[in-house]
């Protein structure tokens, strides 16, 4: 029932419960998943495992998502990972990380189907790319 | 003539003791039966055991430990530490030991070592290491304690009755601890430094099955006047107090979302979570939440003690493959209700009831043990286990601690002399219903009553009869220029010798009477040999016969002989500490 497409996707997320759920989730949709908790794991783990995908929370302690949307974006070898901000603030907010550089953005609750099409669009672009 | 009977049953019992083909009750029974054929002790006085305080104050230990456990507040300890420690295997396993070694100096070894058998082989598989690295390690923590209180470990009681009954002050309640904490933390650190590297190193199979620690996927619903409604996940303290993994929320019109900790939960919304068996029972406990109703049993027998809760595998060649739950129709034909799945390897995250079902998928179901008998007949399942027992009985868990702790109170500040207050706290947790008398029965190991009575009879006739100062006399002569310390060194020894095949309380009870003996002779302290006989009757580190030893000699797939390896290093430090503070704080020329 789980789509084999073995794209590789970095959750950057400090809230526990939702790192936990998009992990499982993900795995079940045949996704194999890398999750971090706070931005400077993230950035690390983006470079050792070169994800194809980074989802990651805008409010994030420490390095914030749009910090970490502008290190990916400036960064040679992983400046092409299309990238899903999810935010619990205003969209305003989530609008200003897409000119950061950000591909797309859910904003919560997330819905698991939005995701999913979201994702499956991200990963043509990447594969494509 | 008396005296030489006596030493010829003492001699027929350690050997029977060691060779364990006998039972250790049944072995002290038939010391017991001889002495009084013999007419070596009057009834009176061979039966004077069974009704002493410290037999009553034992067998009252043992149900308010059953309650603790039962209701689940042990449990819950542990899983707050689990959540507390994080993701750190080491610190997390340092927090376990440390949290076990502190348990244990108030319940019994066994009962907190069983609470965290579970925990720690979970803890093993997360962090990729074999479970045999951890578990001697949680075994040994529990033990390591045995000489903090009183009430540690049946064996002091024992001793402290016996100090009685020859005239001298009963065991202070935290006596001990001064020569105990030092062992524990000298204990501890070897533990974690030469301990961890002398352990073998095996890998585990099928462990998840005996330790029911296969995470099933199950719906539960928030119900109409749950108080968790209107509470976010964050407050709700879904996953760090009742260990769930909250994979989504299913809302009206079928929506499915992505949990975040600002979510707030509302009425009738159904929550698809990852749990292992016993959190998914006790959840049927906690208030606002069942589980969903589309396959759960419309209230029948809820509450009563029939109903059994199994785990059952489908069989290969089962007609149940391919079908969903829906379809199979479970309840009316079986009477049972599927309230979990498990697939091994995989994750699941859809409706329940419309999974198609394959080989090799566990179920945890609800049901009448006829229904299981049913299904059984079936021949599409296997039963793996019943774990109708996981289930608790969390909502008195504050009354279990109240209790346990103000009985405590009572006996250590004299309140009531410390049997009584066990007696009494046993009568309050009956009168509240924190446990039954019968489970309360059923939690008193007679096993250890019958060995601990008979063996003080048998401690009244070594005394009586002449025997026990015929064997001081002996060590006297032959060793008693030697000086007292090593005398007393020699006493650690020796317990520590008889420990290994007897039992803790039956090689206390035999050399105690020698060894108060001993000291009057030479003019001695006799409370420092008292003492010191405490602090090595629990010093059973060399062999895995020791209770909460034998519960991960198992699951650790131990040998004989690493026991021995790892043990017998501690009991060389422990033997130096103690030859050091026992002198010092029981001094010997009192």
């Amino acid at each position: 029932m789980a789509k084999k497409n073995k794209s590789k996707i970095l959750v950057i997320e400090d809230d526990e419960f939702s790192r936990d759920a998009l992990a499982h989730l993900l795995s079940a949709e045949g996704y194999e998943t890398l999750s971090a908790n706070d931005g400077e794991s993230g950035l690390a783990k983006a470079h050792d495992e070169r994800p194809d995908i980074i989802i990651v929370d805008l409010d994030l302690p420490g390095i914030n998502g749009k910090q970490v949307i502008e290190t990916i974006r400036s960064d040679g070898p992983l400046c092409e990972i299309p990238i899903l901000v999810v935010t619990g603030a205003e969209v305003k907010e989530a609008e200003i990380a897409v000119e950061a550089g950000a591909n797309s953005y859910l904003t919560k609750p997330i819905e698991f189907d939005h995701l999913t099409l979201v994702l499956s669009d991200l990963n043509a672009s990447s594969v494509v790319a | 003539m008396q005296i030489a009977l006596v030493l010829i049953l003492l001699v027929i019992a350690i050997v029977l003791f060691s060779l364990e083909f006998i039972p250790l009750d049944v072995v002290a029974l038939a010391v017991l039966s001889l002495l009084l054929i013999t007419g070596t002790l009057g009834p009176d006085d061979a039966f004077a055991g069974f009704g002493s305080d410290t037999v009553v104050m034992i067998a009252g230990l043992f149900v308010m430990t059953e309650a603790l456990v039962r209701t689940g507040i042990v449990d819950t300890l542990g899983r707050r530490l689990q959540r507390y420690g994080g993701s750190n295997p080491i610190r997390l396993a340092i927090m376990i030991m440390l949290a076990v070694s502190l348990l244990s100096a108030f319940i019994s070894n066994t009962a907190a070592t069983a609470v965290f058998v579970p925990a720690v082989i979970g803890l093993a598989r997360r962090a990729r290491m074999s479970a045999s690295k951890l578990l001697m390690p949680l075994a040994f923590a529990s033990i390591l304690t045995s000489s903090v209180t009183l009430i540690s470990t049946s064996t002091n009681i024992v001793i402290s009755g016996l100090m009685t009954s020859r005239g001298m002050a009963p065991m202070g309640m935290f006596e001990l601890a001064p020569v105990g904490i030092p062992i524990a933390i000298a204990g501890l650190l070897y533990m974690f430094t030469l301990g961890m590297k002398l352990l073998p190193d095996r890998a585990e199979e099928n462990i998840e099955q005996d330790y029911h620690l296969r995470d099933y996927l199950t719906e539960l619903i928030v119900l109409p006047d749950s108080p968790l409604a209107g509470k976010s996940l964050k407050e709700s303290k879904l996953g760090s107090d009742m260990d769930l993994t909250l994979l989504a929320i299913v809302r009206e019109g079928g929506r499915k979302i992505v949990p975040h900790a600002g979510e707030v939960l509302q009425p009738a919304d159904v929550l698809l979570v990852r749990a292992r068996a016993e959190d998914i029972l006790r959840v049927k406990d906690t208030a606002g939440l069942d589980i969903k109703p589309d396959f759960k049993l419309p209230e029948v027998a809820e509450g009563d003690g029939a109903l059994q809760f199994v785990e059952a595998m489908i069989m290969p060649g089962s007609h149940v493959r391919g079908r969903t739950l829906n379809e199979l129709r479970f309840r009316e034909r079986f009477d049972l209700t599927v309230l979990a799945i498990n697939r091994r390897g995989h994750t699941l995250h859809s409706k329940l009831s419309g999974i198609p079902l394959r080989i090799g998928d566990v179920v945890l179901l609800q049901g009448s043990p006829e229904g299981v008998r049913r299904l059984i007949a079936a021949g599409d399942f296997a039963i793996l286990s019943d774990v109708s027992g996981l289930r608790q009985r969390s909502p008195k868990a504050k009354y279990a601690v109240a209790i346990f702790t103000v009985a405590i109170a009572l006996g250590t500040f004299k309140l009531l002399p410390f049997a009584a207050a066990v007696v009494v706290g046993t009568l309050v947790m009956f009168l509240t219903r924190v446990i039954t008398p019968q489970e309360a029965y059923d939690a008193v190991e007679w096993r250890i009553l019958v060995l601990i009575g008979a063996m003080i009879a048998f401690g009244t006739a070594m005394e009586k009869t002449g025997a026990a100062s015929y064997l001081a006399q002996t060590i006297v002569s032959f060793a008693g220029h030697y000086g007292p310390e090593v005398i007393l060194g020699a006493f650690f020894l020796l317990t520590v010798m008889l420990t290994q095949p007897m039992s803790n309380q039956a090689a206390a009870l035999v050399l105690l009477p020698v060894a108060i003996e001993t000291a009057t002779a030479l003019q001695l302290n006799p409370r420092s040999f008292a003492m010191m006989i405490a602090v090595a009757a629990s010093c059973s580190y060399l062999t895995p016969l020791e209770p909460s030893c034998v519960l991960v000699y198992g699951p650790g797939r131990y040998r004989f002989m690493d026991f021995f390896k790892v043990g017998a290093l501690l009991t060389i430090v422990i033997f130096i500490l103690a030859m050091f503070l026992v002198p010092m704080l029981w001094p010997l020329k009192g």
